[in-house]
């Protein structure tokens, strides 16, 4: 078909307002099945408070939000991730009196409905203790499954975060700053891990990251953010080289 | 054997001994002895096992702290009592008020669990302290349906009752009457109680309030819609109150304000929980053995310690057996300092080698 194809997710006119300050301004993107949008811009841009419009962690002030063409600005968050819009957050958030397969098995009994079965023992479900392992051997977790969540080191409890978004299987995948506070050594893996998704999975990726050298593997495209608004969008390398970006972004980072 | 306690064994040996151990002498107790006093304490534990329990599963695993509990107790000992007054003392009319009262319990628990979104942390359980209170209240007003301060006297099935000779013991010479097959039937009810929550908080859905617990945005950001898990969260917790509330009923043959809604109920259930500890459901078991053998015993234990000199004296008079209530505030504070996590917690944070917690490392972005 010659038509364009319904973006996965997408913003129109999107905006939210604290009080008198708009921290996302008329925002309208799409993003599309197979691509990776590397989403940049300094602190303070709204780079994560577009990411918490998208997941439903905020209701934008105006503007919608489609999903595939359905429009889930009203949905809540649990109805987001059950419908497919899959987020990693930047902060760690994860349970931490928990032990590191429990937080990954909460993940995948999640995407199986099972939830509110109260007649089965955790420990029988046909197959979701398989896939929770699965899921912790793909970040290299699997020997630290027992542990509590909080004993983990830094990089371990980015990569179980990782994982938990993986287990959840969605059609979106959202991630804010993935490899934050990791150890050199530590970053490849989810690099890797990022660069599989989009290219065996063919699904949508959101990437919010600082490391050009992450950006410059994974990206298909670059959205700039500043003062809450889109100000370039497309090629990275195009992107890159465009002055303003160069003045907001780079100039600010290089000096 | 493992499967019927969920897996969920508790965290160590000694205290799955003494577990163990609490089981077989509440099982065999009224066939090896005919002192009123002990079957009595040994009945009240039976009560508040699943009792504690059904709090554990609300304020440990949901972490919904919730002081409305009492009501929910009184609920099932009204609704058993006044079941039993209009049909002549059957069984069907028994259960009837004791259904009855779970129906009117599960809305009530439903109500609970949608305030709580409402009003937050401390606020909410100053709402739900107040609930209990005014529900205390109208227990005491309500004299035409409730019996008022007296509270309402009822006689039990026939063939519960202690008037009923069924057998006697051959060894211990102890006769089997109603009251003790009613004994066994609170048993076996509580049992059953305590067993299924135990399979509730190991399933899916438990596996689910703790993570609620631990982080409820996270667990709606993993597809949970964390409201509805709170409401059946309190339901159940409301129902299993409400059927400990009908077992105590039963065996008093009495039902009062003073029995199931005062403040005192709601402070055993609260001493029971920080003793035993609200991690797991275990905690129930040890706590209700701990505080209601106190309640019982301490002051004799007291009198049998200390002289009688001694506690006669000015200088020994908190020594004396009548100060047995200062002994247990005495108990539960020292608890809260030697294990602020309970009986049953008291191992989990031993030496385990990742306990200590993980020093975060750099953040570089807001």
């Amino acid at each position: 078909m010659s038509e364009p194809a319904t973006a996965a997710i997408s913003a129109t006119d999107l905006s939210i307002r604290f009080g008198g300050h708009v921290a996302v301004n008329n925002v309208s993107c799409q993003f599309y099945d197979g691509k990776l949008t590397a989403i940049l811009g300094p602190n303070g841009a709204g780079k994560t408070t577009f990411f918490n419009l998208l997941s439903g962690q905020l209701a934008p002030t105006s503007g919608q939000i489609h999903f595939y063409g359905k429009d889930i600005t009203r949905y809540s968050v649990s109805h987001r991730a059950k419908i497919g819009v899959g987020r990693a957050f930047q902060l760690t958030n994860l349970f931490p009196k928990l032990s590191t397969f429990e937080n990954v098995r909460l993940a995948v009994q999640a995407r199986g409905n099972l939830g509110f079965d109260m007649a089965r023992l955790s420990v029988d479900l046909p197959g979701v203790n398989e896939q929770a392992e699965f899921y912790l051997e793909k970040v290299a977790l699997l020997s630290k499954g027992d542990l509590d969540v909080r004993s983990l080191s830094h990089g371990d409890q980015r990569k179980l975060e990782v994982a938990m978004l993986l287990a959840l299987e969605p059609k979106v995948f959202m991630f804010d700053e993935p490899t934050a506070g990791m150890t050199i050594d530590e970053v490849p893996i989810i690099v890797e891990l990022i660069q599989a998704i989009k290219q065996t999975e063919g699904r949508a990726i959101l990437l919010v990251e600082h490391k050009m050298d992450i950006i410059k593997t994974l990206a298909d495209r670059i959205v700039i953010f500043h003062n809450g608004e889109v100000i370039a969008d497309g090629d990275p390398n195009e992107v890159m080289s465009m002055p303003i970006v160069q003045d907001v972004y780079l100039g600010r980072a290089l000096a | 054997m493992k499967r019927l306690i969920s897996y969920d064994l508790p965290a160590n040996a000694w205290i799955a001994a003494l577990v163990a151990a609490i089981v077989l002498i509440l099982a065999v107790l009224p066939l090896t002895t005919p002192s009123i006093r002990s079957v009595n304490m040994a009945a009240k534990i039976i009560v508040f096992i699943p009792l504690a329990a059904s709090f554990i599963l609300l304020i440990g695993y949901t972490g919904i702290v919730s002081f409305a509990h009492t009501v929910f107790f009184g609920i099932g000992g009204y609704g058993l009592a006044l079941g039993l007054l209009n049909s002549d003392a059957s069984v069907s009319g028994m259960l009837t008020g004791l259904m009855l009262g779970v129906a009117l319990s599960a809305v009530f628990g439903l109500i609970i669990a949608l305030l709580s979104l409402r009003i937050r942390a401390i606020y909410f359980a100053m709402v739900t302290l107040v609930a209990a209170l005014v529900t205390s209240q109208l227990a005491s007003r309500l004299t035409w349906l409730t019996g008022g301060q007296d509270g309402v006297s009822f006689d039990i099935p026939d063939a519960l009752s202690p008037g009923v000779r069924y057998w006697t013991v051959p060894f211990s010479d102890v006769p089997v009457t109603g009251k003790v097959l009613l004994y066994y039937a609170l048993f076996a009810i509580a049992a059953l109680s305590f067993l299924a929550m135990l399979r509730i908080v190991n399933s899916p859905f438990g596996r689910v309030l703790q993570a609620i617990r631990e982080n409820e945005f996270r667990a709606s950001a993993l597809g949970y819609p964390t409201t509805w898990y709170k409401a059946v969260s309190s339901i159940l917790a409301a129902v299993f109150a409400t059927i400990a509330g009908g077992l105590y009923a039963a065996w008093l043959g009495y039902v009062g304000p003073g029995s199931t809604l005062s403040l005192n109920v709601l402070t055993d259930i609260l001493l029971i929980i920080v003793i035993g500890g609200s991690g797991s459901l275990y905690g129930a078991i040890l706590g209700a053995v701990v505080i209601i053998v106190s309640e019982n015993y301490l002051q004799s234990l007291i009198e049998l310690l200390i002289p009688v000199s001694i506690a006669k004296s000015p200088a020994g008079t908190l020594l004396s057996g009548d100060r047995w209530l200062l002994w247990l505030g005495v108990l539960y504070v020292v608890a809260i300092y030697l294990v602020p996590e309970g009986i049953v917690g008291m191992t989990r944070s031993g030496g385990r080698p990742g306990d200590r917690r993980a020093i975060p490392g750099p953040n570089h972005s807001r």
